[in-house]
């Protein structure tokens, strides 16, 4: 018996056989399979002499310290990770805090992706598009980084990427609707809306 | 030396290789590589979903943006500016942008490795058929790493 979360409604779910599934929750479909981790590696040969037990496994050879909290670690729990040498509960906990860059789920930054595609949305004809996408990736990146240890500077530039593609959006969908409005005029053969036209005759 | 499985990120990529006692992950944005590894035997649960991709709809758009602009500029290069290029390159545009809304839907598969040292996730947008292979790869190298040891 596994137990795992859905990964999309994160509700705690009870496999007994590996293989796809359905969450009982949302519906949605993900597989799982369970293993049976062997803690052997680094395990002390029988009837050797223990100097420094790890602190999760006593029977195993310490190979080092932790070196944010100091406990011993042996090959089994010492986990190198960013030049350093963790234990699996600093490693879960700055895991956690979003403070790993190397496992950090949001590979993505929202900031400068909305920030460019604001600035695309200046891009003659598919800015319009590009404007649209920037608002409603900006929010979805909103939404995804309150999940993420806040961020301020990439807060700001989503809205600002964000701000910067409705300005485009709305003057390429006027530019547009104005080369459409002439586009039609010329065909029904009257000329376009011209100041001269407008002019009194003398 | 080829990697089992890759994904193209805005700075460069992720490979994924399955070695014999571990597979590893190298991330490679311009000159830097970041390493990290998971061994084999220290893996509890495997759990594989597929899910939609904001990343691969974005990059669908650029694809219509970038081939727009190119029937524009043809357009505008033989022949004298009309507004019926507006309407051709809207529809190709269009097509493409079809094209990406679909890859978007299509989505990417994320397998998560939870293992007694942390957890790590994979994430790829290869074909259904090319991401199953490489699961059924890494849950064989599994069971063969755990039952050797």
């Amino acid at each position: 018996m596994v137990e795992v979360d859905c990964p999309h409604c994160r509700a705690a779910q009870f496999a007994d056989v590996d293989g796809p599934r359905l969450c009982s929750a949302c519906g949605s479909s993900f597989e799982v399979y369970g293993f049976r981790a062997a803690a052997r590696r680094g395990a002390a040969p029988e009837g050797s002499v223990v100097r420094a037990g790890c602190a999760e496994h006593p029977g195993n050879l310490s190979v080092g310290s932790c070196e944010r909290c100091g406990s011993f670690v042996c090959s089994l729990c010492a986990t190198p990770i960013e030049a350093r040498i963790l234990c699996p509960r600093c490693f879960e906990r700055l895991h956690e805090a979003g403070q790993l860059r190397t496992t950090r789920r949001e590979s993505l930054n929202w900031g400068r992706l909305v920030m460019v595609l604001g600035l695309f949305a200046w891009f003659p004809f598919y800015g319009c598009g590009f404007g649209l996408a920037a608002v409603a990736i900006g929010l979805y990146g909103l939404r995804q980084m309150r999940k993420a240890p806040p961020s301020k500077a990439r807060r700001v530039a989503v809205i600002t990427g964000m701000t910067l593609g409705i300005a485009g959006a709305l003057v390429w969908i006027v530019v547009l609707s104005f080369m459409f409005y002439s586009s039609v005029q010329a065909r029904k053969g009257l000329p376009a809306p011209s100041p001269a036209a407008a002019q009194p005759a003398r | 030396m080829k990697a089992d499985m890759r994904r193209g990120h805005i700075l460069g990529r992720y490979e994924w290789r399955l070695e014999s006692d571990h597979v590893e992950c190298l991330d490679r944005r311009g000159y830097r590589e970041i390493f990290d590894r998971v061994f084999y035997d220290e893996i509890e649960t495997v759990l594989v979903f597929r899910q939609a991709d904001p990343g691969l709809f974005l990059r669908g758009l650029l694809r219509a943006a970038v081939g727009g602009a190119a029937l524009l500029t043809l357009r505008a290069a033989f022949s004298a500016w009309k507004p019926v290029g507006l309407i051709e390159a809207g529809y190709f545009g269009l097509c493409l942008l079809v094209l990406a809304f679909l890859s978007f839907v299509r989505g990417r598969t994320i397998v998560v490795l939870k293992a007694l040292p942390g957890t790590r996730e994979i994430v790829f947008n290869a074909r259904r058929r090319v991401g199953r292979a490489f699961v059924a790869r890494l849950l064989t190298a599994i069971r063969f790493a755990q039952a050797r040891a």
